[in-house]
């Protein structure tokens, strides 16, 4: 099955995911293409609070591309997901306002039809492939890991418009890690916003909500934290550090942890250097 | 002039969920920043949008200072979409000139780059090592003339 590629702007700062994600959708038996000339989503937090109707021409604009592409896309970011879930239910039920932006679109040749579908790439495995498949196909390690899922909040809220797994209680993550053999931890401040938005404006709020979450797990004994999103893993990544916290804990994105399960060398799939947190321990762990 | 956010958001039934506050504070309850700092309270701006003008709030540093998790949103029992209020308040705030520097900064780097961040020599000789492909082409003039058209330039005023 092919797709649209649409790695978002992020995945230049955290080039080992975009890797990871390339690497296990292939095995996985998904063809990701890359489209010239998309740009930045838009970004749903920043961009779109300065002007929205610039925020929705350019989301417009890209999913125009995937569509005279004739692919539905497949993400690696939140931030674009939701971009593009509130994008496609704004021009698809706004008549009017489909008119407008299409009017501004016609003078680059192009029109937004709304054929497009829009996933995240764990929304992809959770839904299209399955808990079952996965476990399949990959082998689990032979020592138990306990680890701590934060799916992060623009992936499933509003669940209005992203439309994935509980926007409270969310255990698409959770029941992806496990398939791997991993033990997912329960803890207070699952739902908890890494708070990367507010990283320049307000770096006090995201210093405490970085604390707390990494204090919580530590004292749990999670051995890593899973990510799905740039943002969520700069934030916690570089922020331990940066914060000087003592007790750590490693940051790893799924589809690193999934790619080794698959057979991919840690070397290639984890980019190790990458991690401002060294998650070394953990990864031997799981070999 | 309607401001376009506010044009697209508060269609008639998102307006009408504004007017169902309560003012019950679950939104307060559950937010993160307001639980870190007194700097931002969604309940306060909540009740004051509701009888005020949308404007009364936009030269407030604190409308900044949401972290866009959309907790609220689910929280509300009365389904106030509290968060789609923030990004309609921070657009006429923005519209009046009220804009932080870095989110400023951001939208310019898009409306130049057509990406949110700079694409450095150092980034690309990681792909490199990591046999990763270049980014893919990005032609700007596309770009440039649609925003030219929606009015990015002017709102982004000297920044732009």
């Amino acid at each position: 099955m092919e797709y649209a590629f649409f790695p978002g702007c992020l995945a230049l700062r955290v080039p080992h995911y975009e890797l990871s994600v390339r690497l296990v959708m292939k095995e996985m038996g998904f063809n990701l293409k890359d489209i010239a000339n998309f740009s930045c989503c838009p970004d749903p937090v920043k961009f779109k609070a300065i002007d929205f109707k610039s925020w929705l021409v350019l989301a417009a604009r890209n999913l125009c591309l995937a569509e005279n592409a004739g692919l539905d896309i497949i993400t690696m970011c939140p931030g674009c997901t939701s971009t593009f879930c509130e994008a496609k239910e704004i021009l698809d039920e706004r008549r009017a306002i489909k008119g407008e932006v299409n009017k501004i679109l016609s003078s680059i040749g192009l029109e937004y039809r709304g054929n497009v579908k829009v996933k995240h790439f764990l929304q992809v495995l959770y839904e299209d492939v399955g808990v079952e498949n996965i476990k399949g196909v990959v082998e689990a390690p032979s020592r138990q890991i306990r680890a701590a899922t934060h799916t992060g909040c623009h992936l499933l809220r509003p669940s209005k418009t992203l439309k994935f797994d509980d926007p409270l209680k969310p255990k698409a993550l959770d029941r992806l890690i496990e398939a791997l053999g991993l033990e997912s931890v329960d803890y207070q401040n699952k739902l908890l916003c890494c708070g990367g938005s507010l990283r320049w404006i307000e770096k006090d709020v995201t210093k405490k909500l970085i604390m707390d979450k990494i204090g919580e797990l530590a004292e749990l004994k999670a051995e890593a934290l899973v990510v799905v999103c740039p943002t969520c893993f700069i934030t916690y990544d570089i922020g331990q550090l940066e914060l000087g916290i003592q007790r750590s804990v490693p940051v790893l994105f799924y589809p690193q942890l999934l790619g080794i399960a698959l057979g991919f060398k840690p070397e290639k799939v984890c980019g190790t250097k990458l991690h401002k947190v060294s998650p070394a321990a953990i990864i031997e762990k799981y070999l | 002039m309607e401001e376009f956010a506010e044009k697209v958001v508060l269609g008639s039934a998102t307006l009408k969920l504004l007017r169902n506050c309560y003012d019950c504070g679950e939104c307060k309850k559950f937010c993160p920043v307001t639980q870190r700092t007194l700097k931002f309270n969604p309940r306060r701006i909540a009740r004051i949008v509701i009888s005020k003008p949308l404007t009364q709030v936009c030269s407030e540093r604190e409308i900044w200072l949401c972290a866009n998790c959309a907790l609220c949103d689910e929280r509300c029992p009365y389904k106030v979409p509290f968060s789609r209020i923030v990004v309609v308040i921070r657009n006429i705030a923005a519209s009046k000139g009220y804009i932080p520097e870095d989110f400023k900064e951001s939208a310019s780097m898009i409306l130049k780059t057509g990406r949110a961040i700079p694409l450095t020599k150092t980034m690309l000789h990681i792909r490199e090592t990591l046999g990763l492909p270049p980014p893919t082409h990005l032609d700007t003039a596309d770009i440039n003339k649609i925003l030219r058209l929606t009015g990015l330039l002017g709102r982004l005023g000297s920044g732009g």
